[in-house]
């Protein structure tokens, strides 16, 4: 049974049938085709998955990140960037990467953060004499560091997924994600004096104080969030509430640049973002809940377990499944598919279920930039015109970078449990 | 007048994005306000948290909705064209068929269950539980509109092609 459901899924995928509803149909066939399964348990399975406080963070996070990619927060942050690493070999790229950190603790999609500051940054790298391609790949790739920086919509799933507290999630992101963002700057660096990139004049103190000044009120935006939920004043839920409410009033009457009319247009798009993931969860559960009538996760990790007893190899594992499936499948698709079956594994191998959620998010980052479906390295190439051809070699050191950096994060604990165990003393 | 009546030609046209942009705007407010009771007034309610919660259930599935027609659910396009151009055709009916089988189901049985809990009342706002489970039904009938006039759409291309 548990092989048809998962041939029927294959086939429809490989048809052209959306994700989530190939997910639903392949799960409802089945169930039909045992015939003890009730089918009024589909709209049930849909509710209940979707009726929780957690994952209204979801449609907000996604709302308060148009607001700001809208509002011209975007320019912003990567003139602040500019004047703070500007003068060093190979500035510019610099500026992708730091600014795209700044964007990212406010906004909690990569593919959103990608799409602001790239439509910033890469314009003014071609102007300058960077190559199309290599500004491409870059802001792809910092769209998939900013994956580990809090807060993250994908990180608010695992957390709803693996039962475990968004904020330590969100907490837990922060050393591997500037992890990194420092391999990226590293690679950058010798590659930007490899190539001789143009240096810029060094930034007075006063214009770092003005683009200081310009950002402020956006730079404030991850001090309420991050400060707030960290500092148990919000769950995550209503620190993204209150972002958007902030960051709609920072961008329509502070920077002027979010027009009253562009708001309906948000509201929708946001719906439709938010509606994408709802689908995927909703009959994600279905087909979790046919997969436990077979007991599959459960004889999957009895599976595994005789295989190796090692944490080690089980790691491995998950790494290679991730980096494979992210080729082909849509980050957050892959996330709400494969968690519900690797976490009992986890568990039974004795796995923090924090730094398996990092690990898992980290992967996923790398998983937004691999090609051919990477969303950030979607919105880069749409951005710079660049084919995807193109783009691919001056990205592949870059993802080496990035494998390099997750193989850390795997095999060390620590990077993602220090910030969380400071803050929640666990 | 004119704003008005270009006002009533959009609501009239695209109902499903009225209802999900004004569901995200609620949903914010709602959210907020119960920030708001509890930090301002001292006195958190109930409610909020509940409406919330009922309010994302309907922007999820409506929303997914929208994303549907919209195309904006991602798929895998690249075995699709190996197959000659009548294949492709007979696939992508076929497939569409599948689905719209499958969404039928859930809207039917949504149905069932949202009459099935009318006597149930949410605990918060008592209100009888048939409105959050009505999300399930209805929108997957939206959904199913869309994908018959697709198909639809598919039969008239092949239909105007032959010669």
């Amino acid at each position: 049974m548990i092989l048809l459901l998962f041939i029927l899924i294959g086939l429809l995928i490989a048809f052209n049938a959306p994700i989530s509803l190939a997910l639903g149909t392949a799960s409802v066939i089945t169930a039909y085709l045992k015939g003890n399964l009730p089918l009024i348990f589909i709209p049930q399975k849909i509710f209940t998955s979707l009726d929780s406080f957690p994952l209204l963070a979801i449609p907000l996070f996604v709302l308060a990140g148009s607001f700001l990619e809208t509002g011209g927060v975007g320019m912003r942050l990567v003139n602040l960037a500019n004047v703070l690493v500007r003068h060093i070999r190979g500035g510019l790229g610099f500026v992708v990467i730091v600014s795209t950190i700044f964007f990212s603790e406010i906004s909690g999609s990569s593919a959103a953060d990608a799409a602001a500051i790239g439509s910033v940054t890469i314009p003014a790298m071609i102007r300058l004499g960077y190559q199309a391609a290599f500004a491409t790949a870059i802001v792809a790739a910092s769209g998939g560091m900013a994956a580990l920086i809090p807060p993250s919509i994908i990180g608010v799933i695992y957390g709803w997924q693996a039962n475990v507290s968004v904020g330590a999630i969100f907490a837990g992101g922060f050393v591997p994600g500037f992890l990194m963002g420092g391999g990226l700057c590293v690679y950058t660096y010798f590659y930007a004096r490899k190539m001789n990139f143009p240096v810029e004049k060094k930034a007075s103190l006063g214009e770092v104080w003005i683009a200081f000044r310009e950002s402020l009120p956006a730079l404030m935006m991850p001090v309420i969030i991050l400060g707030g939920i960290f500092a148990g004043i919000f769950t995550a839920t209503e620190a993204a509430a209150v972002a958007v409410v902030y960051g709609f009033i920072v961008a329509v009457f502070y920077y002027k640049e979010l027009k009253l009319r562009d708001i309906p247009k948000i509201l929708v798009d946001s719906a439709v973002t938010t509606g994408f993931v709802g689908l995927l969860l909703g009959l994600a559960s279905v087909f979790g809940w046919v997969l436990t009538t077979e007991q599959a996760p459960a004889r999957l990790a009895n599976l595994i377990l005789s295989l190796s007893g090692s944490q080690w190899v089980f790691l491995l594992l998950v790494n290679i499944l991730f980096l494979i499936g992210g080729c082909f499948l849509n980050a957050t698709a892959l996330l709400i598919i494969l968690v519900p079956i690797l976490l009992p594994m986890a568990e039974r191998f004795g796995v923090d279920l924090v730094h398996f959620g990092i690990m898992i998010i980290a992967n996923l980052g790398v998983g937004y930039v691999t090609p051919p479906v990477g969303i950030c390295l979607y919105v880069a190439c749409g951005i710079s015109k660049q084919p995807l051809s193109e783009v691919i070699k001056p990205l592949l050191p870059y993802l080496v970078v990035m494998v390099f950096m997750l193989i850390f994060v795997t095999y060390i604990p620590w990077l993602s449990l220090v910030v969380p165990s400071l803050l929640y003393g666990k | 007048m004119k704003p008005l009546f270009e006002l009533l030609k959009s609501l009239y046209r695209k109902p499903v994005e009225w209802v999900c942009g004004l569901l995200m705007a609620a949903i914010t407010g709602v959210v907020f306000l119960q920030v708001i009771s509890r930090y301002v007034f001292h006195h958190p309610f109930d409610w909020p948290e509940e409406l919330a919660r009922f309010l994302f259930v309907w922007v999820a599935l409506l929303g997914a909705a929208l994303a549907l027609r919209r195309g904006a659910h991602f798929s895998i396009e690249a075995l699709v064209h190996r197959v000659s151009k009548r294949g492709q055709w007979i696939i992508a009916l076929l497939i569409h068929l599948v689905l719209a089988l499958f969404i039928l189901t859930v809207t039917i049985k949504g149905f069932a269950l949202a009459l099935r809990v009318r006597e149930q009342l949410s605990p918060g706002m008592e209100i009888p539980m048939t409105f959050p489970y009505l999300a399930v039904p209805i929108s997957f009938a939206v959904m199913l509109k869309y994908i018959l006039t697709d198909i639809v759409k598919l039969i008239r291309e092949e239909r105007d092609s032959k010669p």
